[in-house]
């Protein structure tokens, strides 16, 4: 068969078995907002509650919510775009609050007949620490929620500017339950992913970290993908499982909140700009001693 | 000097590459330098890159990750303005038109300090009998 009428082929098959899996939809209703959750159900086994990015939901997420149910973990994913008409991009999930998705937290707990996982990444990881702290303060004492599954979270108040130290959002300090981080090497978040748990682990929080090499940030969840990326995807069910396995040694969450200093806050929008910023403080370029490409040294 | 924290599986780095190229070439013969450094990657993969994108600016190559902790990256790509004392004076992260006239105009000011110093050091040096000092001799090329 030409390839081009085998792909018109799969473009059509691949909807259509989404539509055929074991998919449905319930909505919780949180002050005037109704907010659609998609599940893919498994019989048994654990429910994860995968919030989404602020990019909304791919094709390639539905799909995976698919496998992870074949694969005997339930999975329910908020639409949150859909609930607030948002659209999709950079700082999208900024006006959600957090007692919505603890809302949303309290409806997957349900009777508490399965153990439940949250996940997200980027910037939604923070909004899920926000989420659990206020179901924390809101909700029945239960241990249910048995951890977070984050990949490459972010936790900024902003992207610090060159040379300026990172400020973090102050419930990264201020979370206490057990955080199981997948980090793609290929990633910014890779190298200053130690300072993250040292953070996270402030608030009593329990941190595992798994790196994953040869990928590169929302690996799972884009549209273009490498080889690699493709096939680390194939692994997820997987790994989400011993992940959620290793979350299980530490109990849950604790029925209360890690104290905090400040008030919960989204993340700050940068402002696009074509102008070049001035640093707020100047400041001596540190040491730069490193060979280039063509074998010289530069020596700053 | 623009310095340029970058890696090559980072897309918005990529589409910035023509327009530092572009800057390059038209401020590069009034003084201006770029260092692009590559952080995470090897040295196969960069060259694998470069033959198919070109620059004429060194890269240099930083495998282990050691300068965006001590540099303050927090993103890629991040990119630093120097001014001639190496005193860091723009920064900006995501992908920028580099190649705009507001970037040139605000550069060209950093360019001509640069050049006023260093003729000044350059009159002082020849009184005295020194060799004259330049920024171009921060790349010590092996013969």
């Amino acid at each position: 068969m030409p390839r081009i009428q085998t792909r018109l082929l799969l473009s059509l098959l691949i909807p259509l078995c989404l539509t055929l899996s074991t998919r449905a939809e319930h909505v919780v209703s949180y002050a005037d907002v109704d907010i659609p959750i998609i599940t893919f159900a498994a019989d048994q086994g654990p429910r994860l509650l995968w919030l989404p990015s602020e990019f909304g939901l791919s094709q390639r997420r539905l799909a995976l919510a698919t496998e992870l149910a074949a694969n005997g973990i339930e999975t329910w994913i908020p639409d949150l775009h859909s609930a607030w008409f948002l659209p999709a991009g950079r700082y999208s999930l900024n006006q959600v609050e957090p007692a919505a998705i603890a809302q949303v937290i309290t409806d997957a707990v349900g009777n508490r007949e399965r153990p439940l996982y949250l996940m997200a990444e980027g910037r939604t990881a923070m909004l899920a620490l926000q989420a659990v702290r206020q179901w924390q303060t809101t909700t029945t004492k239960t241990q249910s929620l048995r951890g977070l599954l984050a990949f490459h979270p972010r936790l900024f108040v902003r992207t610090p500017q060159g040379g300026e130290p990172a400020e973090y959002l102050p419930t990264a300090a201020a979370s206490n339950l057990p955080i199981y981080l997948f980090q793609p090497v290929d990633s910014a978040g890779t190298w200053h992913i130690a300072n993250d748990i040292r953070e996270l682990e402030k608030g009593g929080a329990a941190v595992f970290l798994q790196r994953l090499d040869g990928v590169s940030d929302g690996f799972h969840v884009r549209l273009d993908f490498t080889d690699a990326e493709r096939d680390m995807t194939r692994r997820l069910p997987a790994m989400l499982s011993a992940a959620m396995q290793q979350l299980d040694a530490y109990g849950g969450t604790p029925p209360d909140p890690a104290p905090m200093q400040h008030a919960m806050r989204p993340p700050e929008k940068p402002t696009s700009a074509r102008l070049l910023r001035p640093v707020k403080t100047t400041k001596q370029a540190p040491a730069l001693k490193l060979p280039a490409l063509d074998s010289s040294a530069i020596d700053l | 000097m623009l310095v340029n924290f970058w890696t090559t599986w980072c897309p918005p780095c990529v589409e910035e590459i023509p327009s530092l190229q572009s800057l390059y070439r038209r401020l590069n013969p009034l003084g201006l330098e770029i260092l692009a450094v590559d952080v995470g990657e090897s040295e196969d993969t960069m060259r694998a890159f470069l033959r198919d994108k070109p620059v004429d600016f060194p890269v240099l190559m930083d495998p282990d990750g050691s300068t965006p902790g001590r540099w303050g990256i927090y993103a890629f790509p991040t990119t630093l303005v120097l001014d001639h004392q190496h005193q860091v004076r723009y920064a900006v992260f995501g992908a920028f038109d580099w190649a705009s006239t507001e970037v040139i105009d605000t550069l060209r000011p950093l360019l001509a300090a640069a050049a006023r110093d260093q003729a000044k050091d350059l009159s002082q040096e020849t009184q005295s009998g020194s060799m004259p000092s330049g920024i171009s001799q921060l790349l010590s090329r092996p013969k």
